[in-house]
């Protein structure tokens, strides 16, 4: 008996494919015409598939959950040939096709095909039947070009054969995938992939098109953008590129109370919690030589020419890192005068290159802001960033006591690049900064 | 109204009368006026220059050489493209090459009544403009309107280099035009026309969308497809038709697809190698920043041309293919 093909229906005007969500028959099932065989889920509605025929489920070619575009053959039904003749479907004779089943247009639109024939022989007199050919060099051909989003089912041949690697559905792109035309198009404009992450892309899984990426920009016009200055333009190239590393962050809380008596007792300058932190984080990196921001780049151990350390100041158009020299040479009071110095620089915008490169590491206070923690990123050339967090009153527990004490504390974060160092080596290196500042007077 | 095939004939007529180096040479071309009657009463008009040749393509074209080498323009018909195979060597060997060995011009013009119509099978329905653009020296003319038939063959005859005229059968007797167009051309200045259509594409249809290059009755497909495409689903195809495949307008080509960010190019000639993996090969690697999806073609398939018409209908691009393709490209 023949055969006709279940096909994915025409299911709207603009309806290009279709998810299958429920199967109610299986191979074999004998089923009425117009009977409703699966349910398939557009982006709009859930639509019934019904048998364009009476007549038994020979094959079915889906998997719940495959998504197959309008017109895709989900099975095959057999069917008597006075159902064809009734349908008006007319089924081809003889099929002289050398690989594939040629099928052949209904007067309803309706595909009839014959069984197939052994693929890689040409069929045709009978004296030829068992000799080879090579079938039609489809790669080349473009005549019928495979459906880009078809998913579902990969690598299995038309006859089952070909076990192998899972092939990947016919899925372009995807979202973080531009065309060369939409990198051309960023290349031009400065734009970076992460500028275009407002750009819902229409493309083939989420890429943006070029269309979707001149939408974006010709909507952008329409809030009146105006120029960034160089200043916030050096620190988001600055941020994006040193988040091109596996950053990590960790913490831990860090008594305080020895620090700010030390600091009572200091003359002015005073020197602030910023550059205590400084000068333990520099002097606990002496300790081990630099190990904690000795840097892995391209397979070599890159340690540090000196222990120059960065902190970061607030200015108008963003923050400043100047770099305080060799901050494990001097001690903290040597320290607090080219500290203010260099403060005072930063907030009136004076800095030079020569007071900002080269640090190893930085410190950053964002507790006057309220943040009791925070994940900072280090600069892009800088291993590791030091943050300390908003003052707490906090109980603590003592020994001598047996009562809670109230201590001030502040959380201390370590950003560290994870490729370089561990988060034991963070650890330690935190808890030797904890010693130093309980010894305020040694630092 | 004229149609292609009387525009071929037109620009035959007028070859013959404004250059006497001119002659025709065919397979009954003479009083029987041709396989198609694109030489109809030219005999009777022309006394003496409308020859019917033996029945060897191989001949026909070797003397055409030699009579170009002695000063005259001929132009050969073969009755079918598929038959100029016999006269291949002529054509690729002598023909082409003779003005790099010599430094004396083939002026010959060869014309190949091409592609199918159902049921003419495999032998009767080959497009062949791709194998001969193949080889340099040869100038590939594929024409897709009645008024570039008429202008292209009266340039075909007047340059000097040896041209592969394509003509298709599809459009001989059903596509027409109003009047032929005005065409200047001096023949005895050997094609320097104020400025030849030969070499230069024509948008055919201006769209957003998508760019499909193509070119001879593919035109009209793609066209079909295109109204198809904007009429229910607001798609709007750019088609660009290259009226000569050889020389290739590639910035033309660049320049649609600049417009749009994505190529479709489509040809009735075998799949493997030919016009439309040039037209992708030029975009890849010279309009690359240009492509918002990768440059795809559409071809027939890699078998020989059918002779079931329903086949025939299946295995040749056709607006639904065309549409077809389009549509998934734009998915991209």
């Amino acid at each position: 008996m023949p055969r006709i093909p279940l096909l994915m229906p025409q299911l709207g005007e603009s309806i290009a494919e279709a998810t299958v969500v429920n199967i109610g028959i299986k191979v074999g099932d004998t089923v009425q015409g117009d009977q409703d065989i699966m349910e398939v889920e557009t982006n709009k509605a859930v639509l019934n598939v019904s048998a364009p025929a009476p007549g038994r489920i020979l094959e079915l070619n889906v998997e719940p959950q495959g998504t197959y575009p309008v017109g895709a053959v989900l099975g095959y039904l057999e069917v008597t040939a006075a159902d064809i003749a009734r349908l008006g479907l007319t089924a081809p004779a003889d099929t002289a096709s050398a690989h594939r089943v040629e099928s052949q247009q209904g007067a309803d639109g309706t595909t009839v095909e014959m069984p197939e024939t052994e693929p890689g022989v040409a069929s045709g007199s009978d004296d030829d039947a068992d000799r080879p050919h090579f079938g039609p060099d489809e790669t080349n051909t473009g005549g019928d070009i495979f459906p880009i989003s078809q998913t579902g089912s990969a690598n299995r041949g038309e006859n089952g054969e070909g076990v192998g690697l899972p092939v990947p559905a016919r899925v372009a792109g995807g979202a973080g995938w531009f065309s060369p035309r939409v990198q051309a198009r960023m290349r031009e404009l400065g734009l970076q992939p992460g500028d275009l992450a407002g750009v819902a892309g229409t493309g083939t899984g989420g890429r943006p098109t070029v269309a979707d990426v001149e939408k974006f920009l010709a909507g952008i016009e329409a809030h009146a953008p105006r120029p960034a200055s160089a200043m916030r333009l050096a620190i988001a190239d600055a941020m994006r590129r040193s988040w091109t590393r596996p950053l990590a962050t960790v913490g831990r809380p860090i008594v305080l109370d020895a620090l700010f008596a030390h600091r009572a007792t200091c003359a002015e300058p005073k020197p602030g919690l910023a550059l205590y932190a400084l000068r333990a984080l520099a002097l606990a990196l002496a300790e081990t030589r630099g190990a904690a921001v000795t840097r892995l780049i391209g397979g070599k151990l890159v340690p540090p020419a000196a222990l120059d350390i960065g902190f970061a100041v607030e200015a108008t158009e963003g923050i400043v890192v100047p770099v305080l020299r060799a901050a494990d040479k001097s001690p903290l009071r040597e320290l607090t005068g080219r500290y203010v110095e260099l403060l005072a620089l930063a907030q009136a915008r004076r800095l030079t290159p020569d007071d900002t490169e080269g640090a190893v590491a930085s410190v950053t206070n964002y507790g006057p802001f309220g943040l009791t923690w925070g994940t900072p990123i280090p600069l892009p050339d800088q291993a590791l960033i030091l943050g300390i967090g908003a003052l707490q009153k906090a109980p603590r527990w003592d020994e001598a006591t047996a009562a809670f004490l109230p201590v001030t504390q502040a959380e201390f974060t370590l950003t560290i690049d994870h490729r370089s160092l561990d988060g034991g080596g963070a650890g330690r290196l935190l808890a030797r900064i904890a010693e130093l500042l309980a010894k305020p007077a040694e630092l | 109204m004229i149609t292609y095939l009387e525009a071929i004939r037109a620009a035959q007529q007028r070859a013959l009368r404004e250059d006497e180096r001119v002659f025709l040479y065919g397979q009954d071309i003479g009083r029987f006026g041709g396989a198609f009657k694109a030489t109809k009463g030219l005999a009777a008009e022309f006394p003496g220059r409308v020859i019917d040749s033996p029945i060897s393509e191989d001949a026909q074209v070797g003397l055409a050489v030699g009579a170009a080498l002695e000063g005259m323009r001929p132009i050969v018909e073969m009755q079918f493209a598929d038959f100029s195979s016999v006269a291949f060597n002529q054509i690729i060997n002598q023909a082409a090459t003779l003005f790099w060995r010599t430094q004396m011009p083939c002026p010959i013009v060869v014309r190949l009544p091409s592609g199918g119509t159902a049921g003419s099978g495999p032998f009767h329905s080959q497009c062949m403009e791709s194998l001969y653009a193949h080889y340099p020296g040869l100038v590939v003319m594929t024409p897709a309107t009645v008024e570039d038939a008429y202008t292209l063959l009266l340039e075909a005859v007047a340059i000097d280099d040896p041209v592969v005229f394509c003509e298709h059968k599809l459009l001989y007797y059903h596509l027409k035009a109003a009047r032929l167009p005005e065409v200047q051309i001096s023949f005895q200045r050997n094609g320097h026309a104020p400025a030849l259509t030969a070499g230069r594409a024509r948008l055919a249809r201006a769209g957003r969308d998508l760019t499909v290059v193509t070119y001879s009755a593919t035109v009209h497909e793609a066209l079909a497809a295109a109204a198809e495409l904007s009429r229910k689903e607001g798609i709007e195809l750019e088609i660009v038709d290259l009226r000569t495949v050889k020389p290739l307008d590639t910035q033309t080509v660049l320049a649609s697809v600049a417009r749009t960010g994505r190529l479709l190019a489509v040809g009735e000639s075998m799949p493997w190698g030919g016009v439309t993996a040039e037209v992708v090969a030029r975009v890849a690697s010279e309009g690359f920043s240009l492509l918002d999806a990768p440059p795809r073609r559409l071809n027939p398939p890699d078998t020989p041309v059918p002779s079931h018409p329903n086949l025939w209908h299946a295995h040749r691009p056709g607006a639904e293919s065309i549409a077809r393709a389009a549509r998934d490209l734009l998915r991209y």
